[in-house]
């Protein structure tokens, strides 16, 4: 037997097969190196132009030749080609090539399935709203693709213009809209697994945030960078603005250049070194992955949870990197006492300050220590000198090899992270204990949400110092200089350096849009194990365990299957056409005659039933039999009777009065 | 005991009438029109179907193992989507209605042409429905197969044809009716087996003989002579009337030319089952039907003697499909 060669694609189906392609590709292009984004994208765009012209096979040493480049470029990006981010390159660049063989339909649902499969994986990278939304855009795309790959008839030739583009794309986003309902029940209601069954190494990539070093300009870029860094929901009315500093890492170690963290810094605290005045206030974060471990909290956290450790310096670090979403529950306390006593390794390291850097600075900080003997007077002058004659700005004038010297006595422009650098030098120079902390300031308060959004462009470094009988005492040096940069954000401040799409009211509207991110946040990806458990609890259902959710799953899609089915099986009642209609009105007529017509029974076996009773007048008789010649003629001698000549017929009917044999 | 057990058969077989109609009807051949419904329509997932669902099930795994619940829901929205194909499926292939074939006749050894007309009771247009014949002398199963759309309340002929390897009648047999709209994932059929038959007409005898010239009778001569249509000219012969003698072309030849009138009647031809002695039934019928095509093409009246019927003399269409019927229908064909 001899089986027939599988039609080739039209260009029309290669196209939508290519665009599915492409979508899925599209969607890794944001974390793939600017080398396989663009190998990628070479393929896809000259499968497609390859096909217009020819569509035969490819050469095998050509996809030879093709998978053995890609694999240069990808061990030469990343050296090996096992992990999340290689193998993501690896699976784009495999579907790539899957499009350049592309050239019947099977080749085309290979394509398509593994596009899928491309598309979702995208997820792993970024799981914001927007990017969700454009991959579930890229479904709709493939929807289309697999429509369009039924086959049409011959005949039916589809105008070739970029309108008949659209329809399909419309159905596949209609399809989408009616799978909502089923999707959510399994979304609700699929087991959420416990652990990992496997884990990639390398999961961890270059996400923006805060760092736990700080050099000239590392904070720079993060403060023009609008993105969320965390979301915070308070118990309580939010603290002012003024108190929201959001501890991060605490950088105590310095070699002229970077500050850097103190290696023994994760040591438990003493349980006495914290007294909190006051009290403390309860509030959740929900932290975008940063792929670090350490947490922020208000200053100064007091109560966090079992998973999570504070170090001796008041950070909250956890176990594992945050690589995706992570949600805590912090309480501190604003107002406090922290280490009264200061051990003395600590104090050491709170003074260090490198040989041979920065001469100016320490020579300026032993006059102070010389003249004014008071701690507190050290660091007013050290505020009033700000106050005095410096300027904020975000885009200072660079520094040379004594960047702190530079900065105080030449340049005095700068941002967060210079004056705190600086305001740590002038202390230690004067024989205060200081030190840097990274993390945020501010945020902007939902009114509607009830939350407070904390943006990358909130990053800030300010200083504590240790004081005799007060313990680390927060000085923000930024404050002596730009008291607005406290009150308003640093973008407010720096007014004029920012983009057009920085501008006021864009934030503003931008701050308003969150609230949607938020509630994606919250019900979307944050919806781990333990609130799918407590899913049922307004129902009085404590806990679901799995088998339960399996039960649950099972019924809630079998419930909307059924009420697919019924909406498929659903038949309706339309008027027939005009020529059944007329002839049905005959039959019924004569059915009180010679009983009604079987259902098999056709018009002429009728009338010959008709005839052979003969229970009609004659002359009714022949009318009824011109009748059915009538409409033998009408259904089945023309393919198409005109209607004219079916109302002629329907008129008979009407007109026709039975008239028994008396 | 064996009693018992054939009325259970039947109340069984019955039951399975009344319920699963598509089930008997596969081997019972209906009455047209024959309209699909929901108890005569099946689904199975396709071959792209099964690779789709791993396919699903893959991601699934995959946004669950990372707890990647974008993810999940984007799988979840997918599978979704192709599961509910379904029924778009069922709903392409629900309320279709064959509604009358039309064949033309031809002979065997060619291929029958069919009209199937389709119509749709929905509102809707139906995409990508598929038809092939699946009767039994049709060998090969793996033609493609014949793609067409119903437009909504509307009817649509489909062309399609049917080898005809023997003269006779030819049930149409069974149609197979399906579809894999909207995304290929799901196999929607049905089977149609119409109570129609076609007449195939009986095999033509390649390189026959010429027609058989003088069909002999007297009465043909005499009537020939009673045309009045002119027809041509031809030798005298010894006895034709003086008034018949083309005098002004005879002129220019060296013997003389004698009109001859042609007729109706004048000129038809007598195809004679009797005659053809030496042959056996089959390939007399060969012939006959060969020497009708003959003298359709050349506007010859004919007349055919079978056996058991005499047909003509007479000319066109219906004469002509009366006597290829009459051939065609010829006993002795183990049909």
């Amino acid at each position: 037997m001899s089986k027939t060669r599988a039609p080739t694609l039209t260009i029309r189906q290669f196209s939508f097969v290519g665009a599915a392609v492409l979508a899925a590709t599209l969607a890794h292009a944001p974390h793939l190196p600017l080398a396989i984004s663009a190998f990628i994208l070479a393929m896809v765009a000259i499968s497609w132009a390859r096909y217009r012209r020819t569509d035969a096979a490819l050469p095998g040493w050509v996809k030879l030749a093709l998978i053995a480049a890609f694999l240069l470029i990808l061990t030469a990006e990343y050296g090996n080609v096992i992990g999340r981010e290689p193998g993501s390159a690896l699976a784009c660049a495999m579907l790539a090539l899957k499009l350049l063989e592309t050239r019947i339909r099977r080749d085309a649902f290979a394509a398509i399935c593994f596009a899928s499969f491309t598309l979702m994986s995208a997820l792993l990278f970024d799981t914001s709203l927007g990017f969700a939304l454009a991959t579930f855009a890229g479904l709709a795309l493939l929807l289309a693709a697999l429509r369009e790959l039924e086959p049409r008839p011959a005949a039916s030739a589809i105008v070739p213009n970029l309108r008949s583009y659209w329809p399909p794309l419309r159905a596949g986003f209609a399809a989408l809209g009616l799978a909502v309902p089923l999707a959510l029940c399994g979304f609700l209601f699929v087991p959420r697994l416990d652990s990992p069954l496997w884990r990639t190494p390398g999961d961890a990539g270059g996400r923006t945030g805060i760092s736990d070093t700080m050099s000239p300009g590392s904070v720079q870029s993060l403060l023009l960078d609008d993105s969320a860094a965390f979301r915070v929901g308070f118990d309580g009315p939010p603290p002012a603005r003024a108190q929201l500093y959001w501890r991060g890492p605490v950088l105590t170690n310095y070699d002229g250049e970077t500050w850097t963290r103190r290696e023994s810094g994760f040591a438990e605290p003493d349980a006495r070194a914290v007294n909190a005045n006051g009290p403390s206030i309860g509030y959740e974060v929900t932290l975008e992955p940063t792929d670090k471990t350490w947490l922020f909290a208000l200053d100064l956290p007091v109560d966090i949870p079992l998973e999570m450790q504070r170090g001796n310096d008041m950070s909250v670090i956890r176990r594992r990197p945050v690589t995706e979403l992570f949600r805590y529950r912090v309480k501190s306390a604003l107002s406090y006492r922290f280490d009264s006593v200061l051990p003395s390794d600590l104090r050491r390291a709170a003074l260090a300050l490198p040989d041979d850097f920065n001469p100016r600075s320490v020579a300026q900080g032993k006059t102070w220590r010389s003249e004014l003997h008071d701690d507190q007077a050290i660091i007013d002058a050290a505020l009033a000198l700000f106050h005095a004659s410096f300027f904020y700005t975000l885009s200072p004038p660079p520094l040379g090899r004594d960047s702190v010297d530079d900065f105080l006595f030449d340049t005095k422009r700068g941002f967060c992270e210079h004056y705190a650098g600086a305001f740590v030098v002038l202390m230690r120079a004067a024989g205060i204990p200081a030190r840097v902390v990274t993390g945020y300031q501010g945020g902007y308060f939902h009114r509607a949400g009830n939350y407070l959004l904390v943006r990358q462009s909130d990053a800030h470094a300010w200083a504590e110092v240790w004081l005799t009988g007060r313990g680390w005492v927060r000085v923000d040096p930024t404050a002596a200089v730009s008291p607005q940069r406290i009150e308003l954000g640093a973008q407010a401040v720096a007014f004029g350096e920012r983009a057009w799409y920085q501008s006021d009211w864009l934030l503003t509207l931008r701050n308003q849009i969150d609230l949607v991110n938020r509630g994606w946040n919250n019900l979307i990806v944050q919806f781990n194990g333990r609130r799918q458990q407590n899913l049922l609890n307004p129902f009085g259902i404590d806990r679901i365990d799995p088998t339960t959710l399996v039960w649950l799953l099972i019924g809630t899609s079998s419930l909307l299957l059924a009420a697919a089915t019924l909406w498929a099986m659903r038949t309706t009642r339309r008027r027939a056409a005009p020529l059944d209609a007329a002839y049905d009105a005959l039959c019924r007529k004569l059915s009180r005659i010679v009983g009604p017509r079987g259902a098999g029974e056709g018009p002429r076996d009728y009338a010959a039933r008709l005839r052979t009773a003969q229970t009609l007048s004659d002359r009714c008789a022949g009318e009824v039999q011109r009748l059915f010649g009538d409409y033998v003629g009408l259904r089945y001698a023309r393919a198409f009777s005109t209607a004219q000549d079916i109302a002629e017929f329907a008129r008979s009917v009407r007109r026709l009065s039975i008239e028994t044999r008396t | 005991m064996s009693s018992t057990l054939t009325a259970r058969k039947s109340t069984l077989l019955q039951m399975a009438e009344r319920r699963l109609p598509a089930l008997t009807r596969l081997k019972r051949t209906e009455s047209l029109p024959i309209l699909l419904h929901r108890r005569r329509i099946y689904v199975v997932p396709s071959r792209f179907g099964l690779i789709y669902s791993f396919m699903l099930l893959v991601m699934l795994i995959g946004a669950l193992n990372y707890a990647n619940n974008p993810g999940l829901l984007l799988t979840c929205l997918l599978g979704a989507a192709a599961y509910q194909s379904v029924f778009a499926g069922f709903r392409t292939l629900n309320r279709v209605e064959l509604r009358s074939i039309r064949t033309q006749p031809c002979h065997a050894g060619d291929n029958l042409r069919l009209s199937l007309l389709f119509a749709s009771a929905a509102a809707a247009p139906k995409r990508s429905l598929r038809l092939r014949m699946e009767n039994a002398a049709n060998a090969n199963a793996e033609t493609t197969p014949i793609v067409f759309d119903l437009p909504g309340d509307d009817s649509q002929a489909v062309e399609t044809t049917l080898p005809a390897p023997r003269r006779g009648w030819l049930p149409i047999g069974r149609v197979r009716v399906w579809t894999e709209y909207p995304y290929g994932l799901f196999h929607v059929w049905s089977w149609l087996h119409p109570d129609q038959r076609a007449l195939v007409y009986p095999r033509l005898e390649t390189n026959a003989p010429a027609l058989p010239q003088n069909g002999g009778e007297a009465q043909a001569q005499t009537a020939r002579r009673n045309g009045d249509e002119f027809g041509l000219l031809r030798e005298y012969r010894a006895g034709d009337p003086c008034r018949l003698i083309a005098w002004k072309a005879s002129a220019r030849q060296d013997h003389l030319l004698v009109k001859e009138f042609e007729s109706q009647h004048s000129r038809e031809i007598m195809l004679d089952w009797h005659r053809l002695d030496g042959l056996d039934d089959e390939a007399r019928i060969s012939r006959l039907a060969a020497w009708i095509e003959r003298a359709e093409t050349l506007q010859t009246p004919y007349l055919l003697q079978l056996p058991q019927i005499r047909l003509g003399p007479a000319l066109g269409p219906a004469h002509r499909h009366a006597c290829l019927r009459e051939l065609a229908l010829m006993p002795g064909h183990a049909t």
